[in-house]
């Protein structure tokens, strides 16, 4: 859930809230947040998105609608999508972060890292990844460029992690 | 409390002296800055280093830290452990090693005593 107020009152707000919850509760910051929803493999603009990534590529199809007779942005959406988002365990040892390089087996370059870390609910360093079509299946390896050492990763099925409900 | 009984640098590194061995590790105000660490990447034994190289690397959720020495010489020991469990960098900051180092030539860099280290944490605050 997500409240939204008036700045003047957030403060009000957070100490009700604070208050409210007692010892059950505790405040976290965009760390926590940033990691809940990189398990579930929720794009954050800036990493995953943004004004040279489209929303095919970073995987939202859902939400565009090219049958549509126009929409902003139509044009941009109608040639094949050039990458494609795809989610990486590491095998080897390392932590996969925003920016690093990736490579197929024959050490060619494919794409980048646009997320990772270590994720705390299934114990593994994991990554998302932005990747040249046509991209690698999953369960095939590629390489992360890890301080100029490559690491083998896996690539895996998104979402990383789905609650049970 | 920080302990008197080894040098610190200004990167948030301490350094233990015992004989020609330097034994390395972070202190508890870099742990406390880093948060909770993740994973540490640790040197090979024999691996040589001068004064000011980066010779481990330490990642929390939010940051990669590198961890510079400020004692030259060949990796003598590494605290594997730290592998599997780098959040005992987090429980206990200065009672656990990250490397230790043979300093040949007993070089060393800038360093600090825990008083000295102590005031520079203040003036940083």
């Amino acid at each position: 859930m997500e409240l939204y107020c008036a700045a003047n009152q957030a403060e009000a707000l957070y100490i009700a809230l604070k208050d409210a919850g007692g010892e059950d509760i505790l405040p976290c910051g965009l760390g926590a947040r940033d990691t809940l929803r990189f398990e579930c493999s929720m794009p954050l603009y800036g990493h995953e998105l943004s004004d040279s990534i489209t929303p095919l590529e970073a995987g939202l199809n859902v939400f565009v609608k090219p049958q549509k007779d126009e929409f902003i942005g139509k044009a941009a959406l109608e040639s094949e999508a050039k990458r494609s988002r795809v989610g990486l365990k590491m095998l080897e040892r390392g932590i996969a972060r925003e920016g690093y390089r990736v490579q197929n087996a024959a050490g060619e370059d494919i794409g980048y890292v646009t997320s990772g870390m270590f994720a705390p609910t299934t114990g593994e360093n994991l990554a998302m990844a932005l990747i040249t079509n046509p991209a690698p299946a999953i369960g095939e390896t590629v390489s992360v460029i890890i301080r100029d050492k490559p690491v083998k990763a896996d690539v895996v099925k998104m979402p990383f992690y789905k609650r049970n409900k | 409390m920080i302990p008197n009984d080894r040098k610190y640098t200004k990167e948030h590194e301490w350094l233990k002296i015992d004989g020609n061995k330097a034994i390395i590790g972070i202190t508890d105000h870099a742990q406390h800055e880093l948060g909770d660490i993740v994973f540490v990447e640790l040197p090979a034994i024999g691996d040589t280093f001068a004064i000011g190289d980066s010779a481990a690397v330490v990642e929390s959720v939010k940051a990669v830290s590198n961890i510079y020495t400020q004692a030259g010489g060949s990796v003598v020991e590494i605290n594997d452990e730290l592998e599997a469990a780098p959040e005992k960098l987090n429980e206990d900051a200065y009672g656990t090693f990250i490397f230790a180092l043979d300093m040949a030539s007993g070089e060393l860099g800038e360093l600090l005593s825990a008083a000295e280290y102590e005031a520079f944490l203040e003036a940083g605050e």
